[in-house]
C-alpha cells in the first residue's frame, strides 16, 4: 500500500504533470484581453456567475435570473411553450436546408421533392423532420393555448399576450397550409383548393358567397391564389409567404409575446390564488431578485385580499442556471429524440404529380382545417368556410376580456371557474371531435365510413332531407338569439348581472354562434334538416 | 437559503436521451452512409479492380516472356544507336546548327508577332480617339497616324508570313534528323503500352468512388438512375454477371443510346429514385410500374407505331389484332382511326334470310369459324328483338324480284358455273375455305343471302354494300341471272333442316333498335340511324397507366389486385367481373390474348415527342384522278395494287407501271389476263372492261404512272447486233447464271417471273434500269444487286429483248 511504484507510478506522475501543465495553460488563455472580448465573465460555479449566465447571455435572458420553485414545475406548462419555439426553430433551419433544393415551379416541384428524397444526402431524414415538425408545431401551439386557458394565464394583466398568441396561431397554421402546397403533388394541390375555394363563399368579397360584389377574377380566392385556380401563381406566392413573409411575422410576433411573458412575470411564478387580479401582485414582484412569499397550498374560494396577508412559509427560490434550463434542455433533447424516431421510421407522404383533370375522392383539406370542412355537411361555405371560423378567432381574441372570473391564475383551478372551463373545452373538444371525423370517418363522396370500412365498396346515399319554411325558419332563428341572450342574465344574474351589456351581448352571441353547430347537427342527423332558413341570397 | 439541486433523475434522465438521441443519430447515419446502390458499385468495382490486376499481371507476364524480352533488348539498343547517331551529329553540327536555326527562327517569329499586337492596340487607340474627336486639325493627325500604322501592320504581317514559313522549314529539317531516334523510341513505348495501360486502369478502378449515375433526359423530361445499381447495363462485356451488374439483352442499347432514352420509357419505373422499392415504382402512388419482362416488348408500339420490330412481334401482332378484331369500333384510341371492321347493315332486311341471322346471332363463329364477329352471349328474347330491327332495315324497290325470272334452267346454273370460274372469284372469295380472304366465304352463301339481293349486288356491288371491295364486273343481265342461277344451285347449305331453329318468341323492332344502342353494334358496321354514334366500350387512351384502383374487379375475389391481371381476365372472360357487362366473347387464343396485353401495355399517356416516332410509312394518300380515278373505284384496283404507297400488296405496284410495259402488252393484258409468274397459282380476275375503258387506263399509266428515271431508248440504232446478243446470253447462263432463279422457255427456276415474253412485255429502258440497279425501282425485290457494269448491262438486256415467244416454246429452250 502507499505510493504505488514502478509503471503505475510513472504514469500516475506523467498524468498528473499533463493536467497540471493544461490547467496552467488553460489560464493563462482564459485570462487574455481575447478571452475576455467574448466571454465576459468567469465559470467557476459561483452564484454571481450563475445569475450572470442568464442575464448576460441574448439567448438565454429571456429568462429572469431566478424563479421561484413552483416556476420549475413541469406539469405546469409542460414545455409547450417553449416546444413550440424549438419546433420553429427547428423548421426553420431544416427549411433553410430544403429551399437549397426546392424551386417553387409547376414543372419541376414534383421532381425536386423527389431528388430531395432519392439524391440529397439526408434528403429524406430532412423533409421528414420538416413535415413531421410542422405537425408537431400545429398541436403543441394548440395545446399550449389549452395550458394557458387552463392556468388563466390570460386574465388581466395578461389579456393582450393572449391575443398575440392567437395570432401567432392563426400564423402558424397559415405557415402550415403554405407549405402544404409546395410538394406540388396530388395531396397538395387539392387541399389547397379545398381551402381556398371556402374564400369563394366569402359575404360580399367572393364570387360565389351571398351579396356578391365581385367576379371570379377578382374575388378574395383570385387574391389568395393569383389565378383562378391553384397553379404556378399560387405555387409562387405561396412559397414566398412560406419561407419569407409568414416567418418574419411570426418571429416579430414572437418577440413580443416572449416579452409580454417576462413584463407580466411568468404565471406559474405568482401561485397566489387568493389574491384578485394581477396588478397588486405584480406591485410586489417589481423588486428585482426578492423573495416572493408563497403559499404552499390554495385557498378555498376565490377571496379579496391585500398579499400581505398570505405571507406563508420561508420562500423558495430557483436559479434559471441551472436548474431551469436543465430541465428545457432535457425536454428539448426528448422532444428532438422523439422527432428523430418518427422521422426515421415514417416517411412523409408524396402522392402523385398535381393533377387538375383527375380529383382524388375524397379530397380532403389539411387535417388542422378538416373541422371546417366537416362543417360544410351541415352548413354552406360561407358559414362553415367562413363565417364560422371568423367567429371562432374573433371569439378567441375577445376570450380574456369576455372573461369575469378574475380567479385561478397561475394554477389549473377547475373548481373555481366550471362555466369557463366548460364552455372552452367544450369548444375545444367538438372541433377535435370534427378534425377526427373528418379525417377518420369520411370517405368517398364525404360519405359516413367506418375507419376499417373499404373506400373500395362504393356507398350510395339515400338521405332525404327538408328545409324550414322561411317564416319558421326566421322565427326559429328570432326565437333561438332572443332566448339565448335573454334568458342566461334573468336566470343567473349573480353570474352575467356583473358585466356590462355591452360585453355580455358578445359573450352571448358567440357563446350562441358556437352552439349553433351541435344544434344543427342535431337537426340534420336526427330530423334531416338541410336549411333552417332560405332566403334567394343565402341559406343557413 | 442554499438552491435546491438538480436532482439525479434529471441528469440521468439527460444524459439517457442524449445518448438516444446520439444513437438515433448513429441509425440516420448510418442508413444513408451505405445506401445499396453504393454498396452495388463497390461490389461492381472490386470485380473490376480484380479484373484489371489479372489483365494488368497477364499483360506483365507477357512482356516477361523471352521473345517479348528480346524485343525490348533490341529496340532498346535500337534507340540508343539511333541518340548516339544523332549526337554524333550534334557535334559535326548538322543537328545542332539545325535546333539551332528552329529556335531563332521561333524568337524572331513572336518578336514580330509581339510587335504586331502591340501596333493594333495602338491603332485601335489612336481610332477611338479620333471617332471621339471634333477637332478637324486633330482629326486629320489622327487620319495619318492610323494610315501610317496600317501600313506598318501590313508589312508586319507579311514580315510574319516569311517567318513563319521560315520556322517550318526549320522545324521539318530537325524532325528529319530526330526521325530515327524518334521512330524507335515509339516502337519501344509501343511494346510497353499494354502493361501501362493495364495499370492505369487498375488505378482507375481502385480510385473510383460510388456515386449515383443518371441519364438526364430534357426532351422526355426524365432523370433515370437506374444505372447506379445495374452499372453495367450500357457497357458490354459484362452478360454473365448476376443482376443487377448485368449487361443489357440484345442489341436495344446500341440501337436506343441512353443518353437519348434512358431506361424507364420502355421499362416504366420510377426514375428518379435510387432506392428499393420506390425505383422500381411498384409502390402505392407511382403510376408507371416496372413492367414485366414479357411485356416490356409492347413499349417498343409507342414510337414504332404500326411497324414490326426486329425480335419483338406480340406488340404489332396486338395493335393489328386490335384493328382486325375491331376492338377500335367499341373502344377509342387517341390516334388510331380505322374504319369499321364489318359489313354496312343499311338493308340487311333484303339481304338476308331470318333463319341465317338467328344463327348468325346466336353463335358467329359456329356459321363461320374465321368470322372476326364476337359471340355476344344474346339470350334468345334478344336475338329476337335484334332480328326483328334488322330485318326491318330495308333498302329502295330496286331489290326486289325482277318480274319474269321464273325457276332458272339447269343450263343456266352450268353457264354460271363457267362464269364464276372463267371470272377466278376464288381470287378473292373462298369456296368451302379453298380461295382468297378478301372477300367472304361463298360455300354456303345462298342460303344466307336472298336471291333478289345477290343479283342486285352482282349488278351494282357499290350501291347495295357502300365501302365494299368488290369491283363491278361488267356482266350482262343474263350472266348475271346464270351466275345467280349456279349460286343458288351449288353454294348453298344442303343441310338447312340441322341449321339451329331461331328463337320461339316474337321480337319488337324498338326494342332491337335499344339492344343496338346498347351493345354498340354501330362500332363495326354502319346502321342507319346509327351514323354519328359515339363508342360505347371504355376509351383505352392511356390504358398502360390506369391506377388499379380504377379497375373494377366487381365479385371477383380471386384475381390478384393488378393491371395485368385484371386486362388477361378480362380478354379471356369479358362478363366475369359482374352482372351486366356487354363486352362480347372474342375467343381469343393464348397467343392473340398476349399479343393484345402486349399491345394495351404501349398504351402510355405520355406520348413520345415528335422526334423519337416513326411511323410506318404515313405517306400523303394518292387520289387517282378523273376517269382513271372513276374506273378504280369501281373496279376496286387498290384492293389488291398499289399505287404510291396506298392500296394493298397482293398484285403488282403500279407507281412505275408506265415505264415498265409496252403499251400494246398493257392493252392486251387488260382485256384478257395472262400469267405473269408461273410459281403463283392467282392471276387478275378478268373485268370484262370495254375498249374505252382499256385505253382510258393505259392512257393514264402510260402518262402519269412513269418514272422518269427509266429511259424510254436504251440502244443506238445498229447497236444491237449478234454478236452483243451472244456475249448477253453468255453472261446470262454462264457468268451470272440467272436461269438460277428465272425460266426461259421450259428450262430454269420458277423463282422470279419468266422471262420468255420480256421482249414482247418489258420496255427496253426497264430491262436495261432493272439490270442496272433492281433497288432503285423496287426496294422489295429479292434480286440480288449485282452492280452490273454498263455494257454487260446492256449486252443482258439486248439478249433478253431478243427473245420470242413462239420460236422458244417450239424449240423448248435455247
Amino acid at each position: 500500500m502507499g505510493q504505488p511504484r514502478g509503471l503505475p507510478a510513472v504514469l500516475l506522475a506523467a498524468r498528473m504533470s499533463v493536467r497540471h501543465g493544461v490547467s496552467r495553460a488553460w489560464g493563462r488563455l482564459v485570462a487574455t484581453r481575447s478571452w475576455h472580448s467574448v466571454f465576459r465573465h468567469g465559470y467557476e460555479d459561483t452564484r454571481r456567475n450563475r445569475l450572470l449566465q442568464v442575464s448576460s447571455n441574448v439567448f438565454l435572458h429571456l429568462h429572469p435570473t431566478t424563479t421561484p420553485a413552483s416556476g420549475l414545475k413541469f406539469a405546469y406548462t409542460w414545455g409547450l411553450g417553449g416546444l413550440s419555439l424549438l419546433l420553429f426553430v427547428l423548421l426553420t433551419v431544416t427549411g433553410v436546408f430544403l429551399m437549397f433544393y426546392y424551386v417553387p415551379d409547376t414543372r419541376r416541384a414534383y421532381d425536386d421533392m423527389k431528388d430531395i428524397e432519392f439524391v440529397v444526402p439526408f434528403g429524406q431524414f430532412l423533409r421528414n423532420l420538416h413535415r413531421w415538425a410542422a405537425h408537431a408545431m400545429v398541436i403543441t401551439v394548440w395545446l399550449h393555448m389549452l395550458r394557458v386557458f387552463l392556468t388563466s394565464s390570460y386574465k388581466p394583466p395578461r389579456e393582450f399576450n393572449w391575443v398575440v398568441g392567437v395570432v401567432l396561431l392563426v400564423l402558424t397554421l397559415l405557415l402550415s397550409f403554405s407549405g402544404y402546397l409546395l410538394p406540388w403533388d396530388q395531396i397538395a394541390f387539392w387541399a389547397i383548393t379545398v381551402g381556398t375555394n371556402m374564400a369563394t363563399a366569402t359575404p360580399f368579397l367572393g364570387a360565389e358567397g351571398p351579396f356578391s360584389l365581385v367576379t371570379y377574377d377578382n374575388d378574395l380566392r383570385f387574391l389568395i391564389l393569383g389565378s383562378r385556380s391553384v397553379g404556378q401563381s399560387a405555387l409562387l406566392r405561396f412559397y414566398v409567404l412560406h419561407c419569407l413573409a409568414l416567418p418574419l411575422a411570426a418571429a416579430v410576433l414572437l418577440a413580443v409575446h416572449f416579452w409580454r411573458v417576462r413584463k407580466d412575470k411568468f404565471s406559474a411564478a405568482l401561485a397566489l390564488p387568493a389574491i384578485s387580479g394581477g396588478s397588486q401582485a405584480a406591485d410586489l414582484l417589481e423588486k428585482p431578485g426578492a423573495e416572493v412569499p408563497l403559499q404552499e397550498t390554495a385557498p378555498a374560494g376565490a377571496v379579496a385580499g391585500p398579499a400581505r396577508e398570505v405571507r406563508a412559509a420561508a420562500p423558495r427560490v430557483a436559479e434559471v442556471w441551472p436548474h431551469l434550463v436543465a430541465i428545457e434542455f432535457l425536454a428539448a433533447i426528448v422532444a428532438l429524440l422523439m422527432l428523430h424516431v418518427w422521422s426515421l421510421w415514417i416517411d412523409a407522404p408524396l402522392e402523385q404529380v398535381a393533377s387538375a383533370t383527375n380529383t382524388p375522392n375524397p379530397a380532403k383539406a389539411p387535417w388542422y382545417f378538416l373541422g371546417l370542412q366537416e362543417m360544410l355537411v351541415y352548413f354552406d361555405a360561407w358559414i362553415a368556410g367562413v363565417v364560422l371560423p371568423g367567429l371562432i378567432i374573433v371569439g378567441l381574441i375577445l376570450l380574456p376580456y369576455l372573461d369575469p372570473n378574475p380567479v385561478g391564475v397561475g394554477f389549473y383551478d377547475l373548481r373555481h371557474r366550471k362555466r369557463a372551463t366548460a364552455v372552452f373545452l367544450f369548444g375545444f373538444l367538438l372541433w377535435v371531435a370534427l378534425i377526427v371525423i373528418g379525417q377518420f370517418f369520411r370517405g368517398p363522396g364525404w360519405v359516413w365510413y367506418l375507419p376499417w370500412e373499404s373506400w373500395e365498396v362504393a356507398k350510395p346515399v339515400y338521405e332525404k332531407t327538408w328545409n324550414f319554411p322561411w317564416p319558421a325558419g326566421l322565427a326559429a332563428i328570432a326565437l333561438y338569439l332572443g332566448l339565448g341572450l335573454y334568458l342566461p342574465r334573468r336566470l343567473r344574474p349573480e353570474v352575467y348581472g356583473t358585466i356590462s351589456h355591452r360585453r355580455y351581448a358578445v359573450l352571448m352571441l358567440l357563446a350562441l354562434g358556437m352552439l349553433a353547430l351541435p344544434l344543427k347537427m342535431l337537426l340534420r342527423l336526427v330530423f334531416h334538416v338541410h336549411y333552417v332558413l332560405v332566403t334567394p341570397w343565402f341559406r343557413i | 437559503m442554499s438552491p435546491p439541486v438538480p436532482r439525479l433523475p434529471l441528469r440521468a434522465w439527460t444524459a439517457l436521451s442524449g445518448a438516444g438521441l446520439a444513437c438515433a443519430f448513429a441509425v440516420l447515419v448510418a442508413r444513408e452512409a451505405n445506401p445499396d446502390w453504393a454498396r452495388h458499385q463497390r461490389a461492381f468495382s472490386r470485380f473490376e479492380r480484380v479484373e484489371a490486376a489479372a489483365a494488368a499481371r497477364a499483360a506483365e507476364d507477357a512482356l516477361r516472356q523471352p521473345a517479348a524480352q528480346q524485343q525490348a533488348r533490341e529496340l532498346a539498343s535500337r534507340v540508343e544507336a539511333a541518340e548516339t547517331a544523332l549526337a554524333r551529329l550534334q557535334g559535326d553540327g548538322g543537328y545542332g546548327r539545325a535546333r539551332g536555326d528552329l529556335e531563332r527562327a521561333e524568337r524572331e517569329l513572336a518578336d514580330v508577332q509581339e510587335d504586331m499586337q502591340r501596333t493594333r492596340a495602338e491603332y485601335q487607340a489612336i481610332e477611338r480617339e479620333f471617332l471621339l474627336s471634333q477637332n478637324d486639325e486633330a482629326r486629320r493627325h489622327l487620319r495619318a497616324r492610323l494610315d501610317e500604322l496600317r501600313v506598318k501592320v501590313d508589312a508586319l504581317g507579311l514580315e510574319r508570313e516569311r517567318l513563319a514559313s521560315a520556322r517550318d522549314t526549320a522545324s521539318r529539317r530537325v524532325r528529319v534528323l530526330t526521325a530515327e531516334v524518334d521512330a524507335a523510341q515509339a516502337a519501344l513505348d509501343a511494346l510497353y503500352e499494354p502493361v501501362k495501360r493495364a495499370n492505369a486502369d487498375l488505378a482507375s478502378a481502385a480510385r473510383r468512388r460510388p456515386q449515383v449515375q443518371q441519364f438526364l433526359i430534357d426532351s422526355l423530361e426524365r432523370a433515370d438512375r437506374c444505372t447506379s445499381c445495374h452499372i453495367a447495363a450500357t457497357r458490354p462485356g459484362f452478360e454473365r454477371m448476376p443482376e443487377p451488374l448485368r449487361t443489357h439483352v440484345g442489341r436495344y442499347i446500341g440501337d436506343h443510346p441512353s443518353e437519348r432514352f434512358g431506361c424507364t420509357i420502355c421499362h416504366g419505373g420510377q426514375g428518379r429514385a435510387t432506392r428499393l422499392p420506390a425505383a422500381h415504382g411498384r409502390v402505392p402512388h407511382w403510376r408507371q410500374p416496372l413492367l414485366d419482362g414479357d411485356l416490356v416488348g409492347g413499349r417498343c408500339a409507342m414510337c414504332h407505331r404500326g411497324e414490326t420490330v426486329p425480335g419483338e412481334p406480340y406488340a404489332a401482332a396486338g395493335r393489328r389484332l386490335f384493328l382486325e378484331a375491331g376492338c377500335h369500333g367499341c373502344h377509342e384510341v387517341e390516334g388510331v382511326a380505322a374504319p369499321r371492321i364489318g359489313p354496312p347493315l343499311g338493308g340487311v332486311g333484303a339481304k338476308v334470310g331470318g333463319a341465317w341471322l338467328a344463327w348468325w346471332l346466336r353463335d358467329p363463329k359456329g356459321y363461320l369459324p374465321q368470322t372476326r364477329m364476337p359471340n355476344f352471349l344474346l339470350p334468345d328474347q334478344e336475338i329476337a328483338d335484334l332480328s326483328a330491327f334488322l330485318l326491318s332495315l330495308r333498302q329502295s324497290s330496286s331489290t326486289e324480284p325482277v318480274p319474269g325470272t321464273a325457276a332458272p334452267a339447269p343450263e343456266a346454273a352450268k353457264r354460271g358455273e363457267a362464269l364464276f370460274k372463267e371470272s377466278r372469284c376464288v381470287t378473292c372469295h373462298a369456296v368451302n375455305t379453298r380461295g382468297g380472304t378478301i372477300g367472304p366465304e361463298l360455300g354456303r352463301v345462298a342460303s344466307k343471302l336472298r336471291d333478289a339481293w345477290l343479283t342486285a349486288f352482282l349488278r351494282e356491288p357499290v350501291r347495295l354494300s357502300p365501302g365494299t371491295k368488290m369491283p363491278r364486273y361488267r356482266f350482262t343481265g343474263r350472266e348475271v341471272t346464270d351466275l345467280v342461277a349456279y349460286i343458288t344451285a351449288e353454294l348453298r347449305d344442303f343441310d338447312e333442316q340441322s341449321w339451329p331453329s331461331p328463337p320461339a318468341m316474337s321480337g319488337g323492332v324498338e326494342a332491337g333498335q335499344g339492344l343496338v344502342r346498347k351493345y354498340g353494334c354501330f362500332g363495326c358496321h354502319d346502321i342507319p340511324g346509327f351514323e354519328r354514334s359515339g363508342r360505347v366500350g371504355a376509351e383505352l387512351t392511356g390504358y398502360a397507366d390506369k391506377e388499379v384502383e380504377r379497375l373494377d374487379f366487381g365479385l371477383r375475389r380471386d384475381v390478384p389486385r393488378t393491371w395485368r391481371a385484371w386486362t388477361e381476365t378480362k380478354l379471356r372472360d369479358p362478363r366475369s367481373f359482374r352482372d351486366g357487362l356487354k363486352m362480347a366473347d372474342f375467343q381469343l387464343s393464348t397467343r392473340e390474348r398476349f399479343s393484345l396485353l402486349t399491345y394495351l401495355a404501349s398504351l402510355t399517356e405520355e406520348k413520345p415527342p415528335a422526334e423519337y416516332l416513326r411511323d410506318a410509312g404515313a405517306l400523303a394518300a394518292y387520289e387517282p384522278e378523273g376517269r382513271f380515278g372513276e374506273l378504280v373505284t369501281d373496279l376496286n384496283c387498290l384492293v389488291c395494287h398499289s399505287i404510291r404507297g396506298r392500296g394493298g400488296s397482293l398484285a403488282p405496284d403500279l407507281t412505275r407501271e408506265g415505264s415498265r410495259v409496252r403499251a400494246d402488252w398493257l392493252r392486251r393484258f387488260l382485256d384478257q389476263p395472262g400469267t405473269i409468274r408461273l410459281s403463283l397459282e392467282e392471276r387478275m380476275p378478268r373485268f370484262r372492261l370495254s375498249r374505252e375503258e382499256i385505253e382510258a387506263i393505259a392512257d393514264y399509266i402510260e402518262n402519269v404512272l412513269v418514272d422518269p428515271a427509266v429511259p424510254k431508248t436504251v440502244f443506238a440504232p445498229g447497236e444491237v447486233t449478234p454478236g452483243l446478243v451472244q456475249l448477253g446470253k453468255a453472261l446470262y447462263y454462264d457468268t451470272y447464271a440467272c436461269d438460277g432463279c428465272h425460266q426461259i422457255g421450259m428450262t430454269g427456276g420458277a423463282v422470279g417471273p419468266e422471262l420468255t415474253v420480256t421482249a414482247e412485255r418489258l420496255t427496253e429502258g426497264w430491262v436495261y434500269a432493272w439490270l442496272r440497279n433492281s433497288r432503285a425501282l423496287d426496294p422489295n425485290a429479292r434480286e440480288p444487286v449485282y452492280e452490273l457494269p454498263d455494257e454487260e448491262a446492256r449486252a443482258i438486256a439486248a439478249f433478253l429483248l431478243s427473245l420470242k415467244e413462239r420460236e422458244l416454246y417450239r424449240t423448248g429452250g435455247v
